[in-house]
């Protein structure tokens, strides 16, 4: 019995030496590869932040904000980490400052934004679990609710995630553990998602 | 807290990166060996491949990308000191340190008088201006713009003799480039972006293939400025 492949995250894992080579170019002022490396973030960041605000004119700001940041600190990037990570962790920096300008209201427009009770709609199976996740997420405070963004949507490591958010190895350690008691205990009650079953007899 | 227990919390505390591919070789070994013998782990991993699965649909917050680009260029011009003289580095840089065979400069020949119409379209975008007007920067060109078929063709890459099918689509994939045309008689390969490019985009990946062992030489099309 053998563990099958790793299964690949939803956002694949990009090749650093291009975005290295990009950045090279954009700390040489060259527009031109600001907006490549722009266009090929925006989804990944819009999914990330999303997570974190519901609000519109946050997440265009935080994106915004993240690559003013990349292009003016482009010649300090010494290759530390991937180029991905050193994004994402300028937009968890720019998230956490909009948050904090305006804490209350995005608070409130992420909570309108999510089912409170279990509805009965005609919806997809895959619709509702959606829904049910994204109840579930909102439980969550929002630095674990980013942890798991940033394993299971961008394919980050532990390490990563750690440099990222700028916190120790343990802390990302605590936060997932944290997030998946919680969504292990809420997520089956509300929605029927990932039902208990034992998997004794099923192939690992 | 004995070595059973302690196993299965490590192998627990592990089960999210061994889920999403990023944990090392060792620890899904350890992992693997753990699950053999714990109905619980297996149980969680499934947990846990279910919830990144749901996590896999993206979320419905819809930004205008072009919009949101075209704000923040503006605003990088509006900051931008006057100077015009500022460029890119890779017109400086283009065929230089690069000793040139005379097959290849023979093979170039020849793909140019094929690709040179391709060429010349695809490499005559103008840079923006240094610092243009509030919002008037050259739209970001995707594959579904009427001007995507320029980028049909866009470098010339001769491999090494001895290279392998695998290597090539490695290289191709990880550069994100599609085989256009080719190889010629004389083993030149045409490729093109696999999907949205620019001429920023292009140098970064000419530098990247010639850093490959098995890339013998790699042009953007004649035409180039």
């Amino acid at each position: 019995m053998s563990l099958p492949s790793p299964p690949k995250a939803p956002t694949p894992v990009r090749d650093d030496r291009l975005d290295r080579e990009l950045l090279r170019l954009i700390a040489a002022q060259d527009k031109h590869a600001l907006q490549h490396l722009y266009m090929e973030y925006h989804r990944r960041l819009l999914q990330f932040l999303s997570r974190l605000s519901s609000q519109r004119d946050a997440l265009e700001e935080a994106i915004n904000d993240t690559f003013w940041i990349v292009w003016r600190k482009a010649p300090e990037f010494r290759g530390d980490s991937r180029v991905s990570t050193w994004i994402m962790g300028i937009a968890w920096r720019c998230a956490l400052k909009a948050l904090r300008r305006n804490s209350d209201a995005s608070a409130a427009a992420l909570a309108m934004s999510m089912p409170t009770e279990l509805q009965y709609t005609e919806t997809s199976a895959t619709e509702e679990r959606s829904e049910w996740l994204a109840h579930g997420l909102a439980t969550l405070p929002f630095e674990q609710r980013a942890t798991l963004e940033l394993a299971y949507f961008v394919g980050h490591s532990c390490e990563e995630i750690a440099s990222i958010m700028d916190c120790p190895v343990n802390t990302v350690k605590a936060r997932m553990f944290q997030a998946r008691i919680k969504l292990r205990n809420l997520l089956p009650k509300l929605g029927g998602f990932a039902e208990a079953k034992h998997l004794g007899g099923s192939q690992l | 807290m004995n070595d059973t227990s302690s196993a299965h919390r490590q192998a627990w505390d592990l089960i999210p990166w061994i889920v999403n591919g990023s944990a090392p070789e060792t620890e899904r070994q350890a992992v693997q060996a753990h699950l053999e013998a714990c109905a619980d782990c297996r149980q969680e991993l499934e947990f846990q491949r279910q919830l990144q699965a749901a996590m896999a649909v993206q979320s419905t917050a819809e930004l205008d990308m072009r919009d949101s680009w075209q704000r923040l260029r503006s605003r990088l011009d509006t900051a931008a000191q006057p100077d015009a003289a500022v460029r890119s580095p890779h017109r400086r840089a283009r065929g230089s340190g690069k000793a040139w065979t005379p097959w290849l400069v023979a093979a170039m020949v020849i793909q140019a008088i094929g690709l040179g119409a391709l060429g010349t379209a695809w490499w005559s975008r103008p840079l923006p201006p240094a610092a243009t007007p509030a919002g008037a920067a050259s739209p970001y060109r995707t594959l579904s713009a009427p001007e995507a078929i320029i980028q049909a063709a866009s470098i010339r890459v001769v491999f090494a003799p001895d290279v392998t099918v695998a290597q090539v689509q490695s290289m191709l994939g990880a550069a994100r480039l599609q085989v256009r045309a080719g190889p010629s008689e004389v083993g030149v390969w045409t490729l093109g972006p696999a999907g949205d490019s620019n001429r920023a985009a292009t140098e970064a990946t000419l530098r990247v293939l010639r850093a490959q062992p098995a890339v013998r030489f790699a042009e953007a099309v004649a035409g180039a400025p």
